[in-house]
């Protein structure tokens, strides 16, 4: 148990700091792309670069049109900031004192319907506006079966949850 | 002796001591049972009763 504790709470540290890396580039990007602070068009207005804050070197490039934005840049970028928020909030879980807790559950049951339905109605909206690559639906795939693990996890979670009241009732 | 005081003595919280009061605990430790017995200066048969359902 010693082990898994120091491994999750490092993957809960690593998973942390994806996340407000990716939520951080949301807030920028949104920041820059509302103020037209800190961008430069290029290509005759067909790219558009959003610059590393108080220089002029590009940090992302972008299309220039409004869907391409919306859909292909700053939905992805909020959903696996997203994901990685919630995937801490699950690494969380395996260093506490008490495993089996209805926070903790809930944790779980987030994780999973997060995983099993956001991907899927993301991508069916993406590709009502933009072209959607075929690399997309292998991700769906995956966060599907991560999901579906989450699913299992949060059963047996469930199963010790009740086993935990139980035996709270032995004094 | 008041619900808090034995409570404390028994080292369990005074929510579990209204759970066995109240009836609602699934089971009592022979621990728990022990130390009850050696507080209140009694014998298991004097704080358990068997009550058909």
């Amino acid at each position: 148990m010693g082990y898994t504790k120091i491994v999750s709470r490092i993957l809960y540290v690593a998973a942390m700091a994806a996340s407000l890396c990716y939520l951080f580039t949301v807030l920028y990007s949104v920041i820059c792309l509302l103020t037209g602070w800190s961008t430069q068009q290029h290509g005759n207005g067909l790219y558009l670069h959003i610059l590393v804050p108080f220089t002029q070197q590009p940090f992302l490039v972008v299309d220039n049109n409004m869907p391409y934005i919306i859909f292909s840049f700053l939905l992805p970028l909020t959903l696996y900031g997203l994901f990685f928020w919630l995937s801490a909030n699950v690494f969380r879980i395996f260093f506490q004192q008490k495993l089996f807790t209805q926070p903790h559950f809930r944790h779980l049951v987030v994780f999973c319907l997060t995983n099993l339905i956001v991907p899927l109605i993301a991508v069916f909206t993406a590709r009502m506006f933009v072209e959607v690559e075929n690399e997309m639906w292998m991700l769906v795939a995956v966060h599907f079966v991560l999901g579906l693990f989450a699913y299992f996890l949060a059963g047996i979670f469930r199963q010790g949850l009740e086993l935990q009241n139980e035996k709270d009732l032995f004094i | 002796m008041q619900s808090k005081e034995l409570a404390e003595r028994l080292g369990i919280t005074p929510a579990n001591l209204s759970i066995l009061k109240t009836g609602k605990a699934k089971g009592v430790r022979f621990d728990t049972l022990e130390a009850i017995c050696k507080i209140l200066d009694c014998q298991p048969g004097d704080i358990l009763e068997y009550q058909p359902d």
